[in-house]
């Protein structure tokens, strides 16, 4: 017998949406605490970032140098693939820890679970986004990537990735409350997906035989989307998308059960 | 305003992930099940202040967690009509790196009470310059103010606390039961989970003993803290010592039978039964020492009062005993001890339905 009350996605976005200020709150409080004592704080979020992104454009720009393409173009497209990975990478990590690391708040304050949750994953979003922008700009002003309209739909691409992190932080998050193996799991998981997701390459880059395949890597969606509004690439084939569309849907909806049975129970985990 | 049905909760050592995957519940295994608290059942009024006692592990912060609705029971169900507060796991949740203004601020925002509140706070804590300092540099008893003060900043209806009166010093403990009772003045609803049996017994009408998550007992506050104290309180010596029967034990070389019988009613035959406020008397007999005499001990050794036995019987016109349990016993000097030697010991037994607090009535009288 199914002794949970049932839930879905759309429940667990009403939740928290009204419960927006306690989730801004959250946020706030989950970017003050990851930088309070560091004398650079929120800057050392932008400093580790472009000090990878410099490193991987000296392998891929110089050292392993396509004459066919200049370096600038392997930057940008470099920049457009490893930046939304990090912000993929940290958020499902953030939001995977968020029930176990917030447990002593949620045994003190009655909250819903999902909450601790969608503030962990938004706060990872917002501050590698933040950089995002940050650095577009200045490639912007440097002149390696042509500033275009397309652009202003970003918000789209991040509302997409918001999407996706917060839906598989949903499922791995009480996953993790149950069973710690859980956060290994997902460190090996984030680990050969960097590999296995276009971030380094392109879609294109592949063999035609196994192009197909990597599209249904939900990741190859959104980061040909960003490549496609920042540097006018190729819009990422449909299966792509479609990809991305059917992830987003079957991790909120696992998600909104796993939560709706932990709710309330932290206590007997933590 | 608050009620309990038959609230369970139980436990898994091993957590297991099966029921999170299907959402079924596991068949029992006992091994690996530990349950907190079964069956436990309260109804708290508008108003009324309930006091929640027990050993350590008898289930009160489970019990506590259940009510505030921060903890889903396994079994049974939890009904709220107010909004209630809560003081427990004092401390958690106090990012060490802020300030105690900032921790104060956030605290604030998140359970939706507003900003002008921080003043009270900084006041209430009495930590002075601190509280624009990291509360990593706060001692552990200046964590507990803020987060006292923390707690109490939200001004609920229904306040649910968990030993909150063993936190810092002496004046601030004082000040926090002060706050407790003008809270309760105020009209609000009161669960508090205490070891402190005095402070169950000033502030609350009714108390609920919990013993290994099983409900011992629940009543008025003083039929409940008194039979708690006798279960509870251990006697002071050996048990090899007590001769409960009243015989006699002498010891090697002595040819004397001493003995102890008390009279509950000074009139009636031999009786450890004793009415507080009827006359009683205590009967020895056999003493050879220097000099003796008769302790009257409540059952845990803190000593009520010792009278001189001259002479083979004490008349007590009045016991001013407070309803318990006791011991009297028979001392000699001269026997080496340092106390002298317990000859012999009687259990005491006194009923009355009074409800002063304290271990004697004193014969008073208001003018």
């Amino acid at each position: 017998m199914d002794v949970t009350p049932r839930a879905d996605g759309r429940d667990l976005l009403r939740t928290a949406l009204g419960h927006r200020r306690l989730v801004l709150e959250l946020v706030r409080r989950d970017i003050r605490a990851r930088f309070a004592g560091a004398r650079f704080g929120l800057l050392w979020s932008l400093i580790n970032p472009a000090v990878q992104l410099a490193a991987y454009g000296m392998i891929f720009g110089y050292v392993y140098a396509d004459p066919a393409r200049p370096s600038g173009a392997v930057t940008a497209s470099l920049f457009c693939g490893l930046w939304p990975w990090w912000a993929f990478q940290e958020a499902v990590m953030r939001g995977t820890a968020a029930l176990v690391e917030q447990a002593s708040l949620l045994r003190r304050l009655p909250m819903p679970a999902a909450l601790p949750v969608f503030a962990a994953t938004i706060a990872s979003v917002a501050i590698q986004m933040l950089g995002f922008v940050l650095f577009l700009l200045v490639f912007a002003a440097l002149g390696v990537i042509e500033p275009r309209m397309a652009w202003l739909l970003l918000p789209i691409v991040v509302a997409l990735q918001l999407a996706l992190t917060c839906g598989l932080a949903l499922v791995l998050a009480p996953l993790y409350l149950v069973a710690r193996d859980v956060m290994q799991m997902v460190t090996l998981a984030l680990t050969v997906g960097f590999f296995f997701s276009p971030v380094l390459y392109q879609l294109a880059d592949l063999p035609t035989s196994v192009r197909g395949l990597a599209a249904l890597n939900p990741i190859a969606g959104l980061l040909g989307l960003v490549r496609m509004l920042v540097l006018g690439a190729d819009r990422p084939p449909w299966i792509a998308l479609l990809a991305l569309g059917a992830a987003i849907a079957v991790a909120w909806r696992w998600g909104a059960r796993l939560v709706a049975r932990i709710e309330g129970r932290i206590d007997e985990y933590c | 305003m608050l009620r309990a049905e038959r609230v369970g909760k139980i436990y898994h050592v091993v957590p297991r992930l099966r029921p999170l995957l299907t959402g079924r519940a596991l068949a029992a295994d006992e091994r690996n099940r530990v349950a907190a608290l079964h069956d436990v059942s309260l109804e708290i009024a508008r108003g009324e202040a309930v006091a929640l006692i027990g050993a350590n592990g008898a289930g009160k912060s489970s019990f506590l967690r259940i009510l505030a609705g921060l903890s889903r029971p396994t079994t049974g169900c939890v009904e709220r009509r107010a909004p209630l507060g809560t003081l427990l796991d004092l401390g958690a949740g106090l990012v060490d790196e802020w300030t105690g203004e900032a921790n104060a601020r956030s605290a604030l925002s998140l359970q939706g009470s507003p900003a002008e509140q921080l003043v009270d706070i900084a006041r209430f804590a009495e930590i002075g310059d601190f509280f624009a300092k990291p509360v990593r540099t706060y001692s552990t008893g200046m964590r507990l103010r803020l987060a006292y003060a923390l707690a109490i900043g939200l001004r609920p209806e229904v306040l649910i606390a968990d030993e909150i009166v063993a936190v810092g010093d002496e004046t601030f403990q004082r000040r926090c039961a002060l706050e407790l009772q003008r809270f309760l003045d105020g009209g609000g609803t009161l669960v508090l989970a205490t070891h402190n049996l005095y402070l169950a017994e000033k502030l609350c009408q009714r108390t609920l003993w919990l013993e290994r998550g099983v409900v011992r007992a629940c009543g008025s506050t003083h039929d409940v803290t008194r039979a708690y104290r006798d279960a509870m309180s251990v006697p002071r010596r050996a048990a090899k010592e007590i001769d409960a029967g009243g015989g006699a034990r002498p010891r090697p070389g002595e040819a004397a039978v001493r003995s102890l019988t008390i009279h509950g009613d000074a009139d009636e035959g031999p009786s450890n039964v004793v009415f507080t406020g009827s006359a009683w008397r205590i009967e020895v007999g056999g003493m050879t020492g220097a000099s003796g005499w008769v302790d009257v001990r409540r059952i845990d050794g803190t000593l009520v009062t010792r009278v001189e036995a001259t002479s083979p019987a004490i008349e007590l016109p009045a016991c001013p005993l407070r309803p318990g349990r006791y011991m009297v016993e028979l001392c000699e000097e001269g026997h080496g001890a340092e106390e002298g030697a317990v000859h012999l010991r009687q259990e005491l037994l006194v009923r009355g339905a009074r409800r002063e607090l304290g271990n004697v009535l004193l014969d008073h009288e208001w003018t």
